[in-house]
């Protein structure tokens, strides 16, 4: 899967994830930060999307301080799944 | 009416041991009741450490006098022993313990028992064993084991359940509507909430390590805690131990799970409590802190007491670092220790704590020390942001 | 002790202290609570995370708020006493479901009850005493003499006080008081209103 595909697909997936029903796959930057202000997620959010990157793409992460750094923007999640996820190459 | 409530009756059963004499030989010594898991049958079990309670569930009924083929929750039956020990020490007579109040805190009721159930189409016992399963019927079983027949109610507010409820029965003696009220808590292991703290990945795999700076979750446990408050004018001669004076809740309102970096919500409660006791912070002899050994209620925590308390913080450490953290029942257990440290003068210091964090000028107690021990003040925070502080005072 | 406002979600209805409020018009609860999430223009994204009980209180204590001047009283000032009959029971199985594949984190969070005074807590800065009692029903007994200790022992000036249940999506209720300790209002605040108001 290219890079766009999977920026695309993980829209989708953060949007479902999390329950952002108020936001458009379209209305997240893949560069903007997810945390903090942007889409006003919160450390439980973290929580899901780790939840997410075992069930979806196989990658454990069990250090949650891991987590706030891989899911610093879409974007670096995206890098982070092309370069550890067994389910993409 | 504004009476003056005291304590007459402790029992406690958790890690360290069955009943308040054991539980002080563990604490005084320092013995820890952490340790690989043994009766909790879960797929986690190599992965993390508990505070187990060390008996069998057959053990336990067998220490009671029950019936090995009851169909009972581990919750009733640590309920049972704590409850128990705390009436037969109060002394309290057939008709007065008929007519005295039970105010119990749970989170998981039933759920140890409901949760063997392999499949719910074929279960053949699948009614009774449901009809255990809410917290409130934990609370009728124990009343009715004890021939309690007064007023009885539960509550669920996390992890400081168990304060809230001796809180309650302490505004219902002080108030007039009550004057014996038994009060506490408790909680058995489960694998619903080992799999739920472990989703929230705050779950140390060593044993925790409360106010440390390397510290990184926390360990659960299990147990029960419950004392019998009084009016200071019903109770017996000489069986009063000592006052619950101050008492006080608050909400942190910050977030679902986490507490403020700065505690707001914890200095509320300790403030509250204090006033309502009527003592200054620099009166306070010890804290008997919530201290689960997460970053984030260690780092609140800490810091609520520094801002609070200024120039006089007072000793203060978490006992969960013996006994894991006892979730609903931790308040009444923790009661019953600050209870022992004014009867012995004695503070006890909990166990692997080295360093504070960096931005902290506080740390906890490290040895156990004999003293002037007034008044101790003993925090319970639970999730909701929901903040307790009792005040156990000498009489 | 005077009652200033009461709300009460059940059967796709959500009214208050003037008549109806809202009708789902024989929707189910998930969606009607959206559709009145909508309707109010509230703006508050974490809604859509909460569970369903959640949701209701939330949505009930919405309705409470409506007209009251929330900035006239201190944080500390404001207390919560609830009460139900179910805990988080369909939330309880909805995790213990997860549980064998990965545990969600997102229900585990709402498998306390007092978690719905916390939501309310956060979104409203209520920073004063909360409780959550577990009944076999609605007692309003309980209710009413515990808010009048609250009041008598604490700095409380409001009180949200009441019940909310959910089974599923269409057996719930959701009753709440708000109650002013001297602020007078139509309704006084005692046993019989807790019994005869809000049906």
């Amino acid at each position: 899967m290219n890079m766009d595909a999977l920026v695309e697909e993980l829209k989708v997936k953060l949007i479902e994830q999390l329950n952002l029903e108020d936001i458009k796959p379209e209305e997240i930057n893949p560069s903007e930060p997810l945390f903090g202000d942007g889409l006003g997620l919160d450390s439980i959010d973290a929580l899901e999307l780790i939840v997410l990157l075992e069930r979806d793409y196989g990658i454990k992460i069990s250090d949650p301080k891991e987590g706030r750094k891989v899911f610093a923007t879409l974007l670096t999640m995206a890098e982070y799944i092309r370069a550890n996820s067994p389910a993409i190459s | 009416m504004s009476r003056k409530v005291v304590v007459t009756g402790l029992g406690i059963i958790s890690a360290l041991g069955t009943g308040a004499e054991n539980n002080m030989i563990a604490l005084s010594e320092g013995h820890t009741g952490i340790a690989s898991v043994e009766h909790l049958k879960t797929r986690l079990k190599d992965e993390f450490v508990l505070g187990e309670v060390k008996c069998s569930n057959d053990e336990l009924k067998h220490l009671l006098g029950i019936n090995k083929q009851l169909l009972i929750s581990r919750t009733c039956l640590l309920a049972f022993h704590a409850g128990r020990e705390a009436l037969e020490m109060s002394g309290l007579k057939e008709d007065e313990i008929k007519s005295c109040g039970l105010i119990s805190g749970t989170t998981v009721g039933g759920m140890d028992l409901t949760e063997q159930i392999r499949d719910f189409t074929t279960e053949k016992n699948l009614k009774k064993i449901l009809s255990n399963h809410p917290c409130g019927d934990t609370t009728e079983k124990l009343a009715s084991f004890l021939g309690i027949k007064g007023f009885t109610t539960t509550y669920n507010t996390a992890c400081s359940s168990a304060a809230n409820a001796i809180m309650f029965a302490a505004r219902l003696i002080k108030s007039g509507r009550a004057d014996r009220i038994l009060a506490g808590g408790t909680d058995a292991l489960s694998c619903f909430t080992l799999n739920g703290f472990n989703s929230l990945m705050i779950l140390d795999r060593n044993p925790c390590r409360p106010f440390d700076q390397s510290r990184s979750g926390l360990n659960l446990g299990e147990g029960a805690g419950y004392i019998l408050l009084e009016a200071e004018e019903v109770a017996k001669p000489g069986k009063a131990l000592v006052y619950l004076s101050g008492y006080a809740n608050s909400n942190d309102a910050h977030h679902q799970t986490a507490s403020s970096p700065e505690g707001t919500g914890a200095i509320l409660s300790m403030q509250k409590a204090m006033e309502v006791a009527g003592i200054s912070c620099s009166e306070v002899s010890y804290i008997n802190a919530h201290g689960t050994g997460t970053p984030n209620n260690d780092a609140s925590e800490a810091r609520a007491i520094a801002t609070l308390f200024g120039p006089n913080v007072p000793p203060y450490s978490s006992t969960k670092s013996l006994t894991g953290h006892t979730l609903g029942a931790c308040g009444g257990i923790e009661a019953v220790f600050s209870v022992k440290s004014i009867l012995n003068q004695e503070i006890y210091a909990g166990i692997n704590f080295t360093l504070s964090d960096e931005d902290l000028d506080i740390s906890p107690l490290t040895h156990n020390r004999k003293g002037q021990i007034n008044h101790v003040l003993s925090n319970s925070f639970g999730f909701g942001g929901n903040n307790s502080s009792l005040i156990f005072s000498k009489i | 002790m005077y009652i200033l406002n009461h709300c009460r979600i059940s059967k796709g209805i959500i009214s208050d202290s003037d008549g109806i409020v809202f009708d789902s018009q024989g929707n189910n609860l998930a969606y009607f609570l959206k559709e009145f999430y909508k309707f109010d223009k509230i703006i508050y994204p974490k809604f859509y995370k909460m569970d369903e009980q959640c949701k209701l209180a939330f949505i009930a204590s919405e309705v409470l708020f409506r007209n009251f001047r929330r900035d006239d009283y201190a944080d500390e000032e404001l207390a919560m006493i609830f009460a139900n009959s179910d805990s988080t029971l369909t939330t309880d199985m909805s995790f213990w479901d997860s549980t064998f594949a990965i545990a969600s984190p997102g229900l585990f969070v709402y498998t306390l009850p007092n978690i719905m005074l916390g939501e309310i807590a956060i979104r409203n800065k209520i920073k004063g005493e909360n409780i959550f009692f577990i009944s076999r029903e609605y007692d309003p007994k309980l209710l009413y003499n515990q808010t009048e200790l609250v009041f008598q022992n604490t700095n409380t000036k409001i009180a949200i006080v009441g019940w909310v249940n959910y089974e599923n999506d269409t057996s719930y209720l959701a009753k709440l008081f708000l109650v002013s300790k001297s602020d007078e209002a139509k309704n006084i605040f005692s046993l019989e209103n807790l019994i005869n108001l809000n049906n």
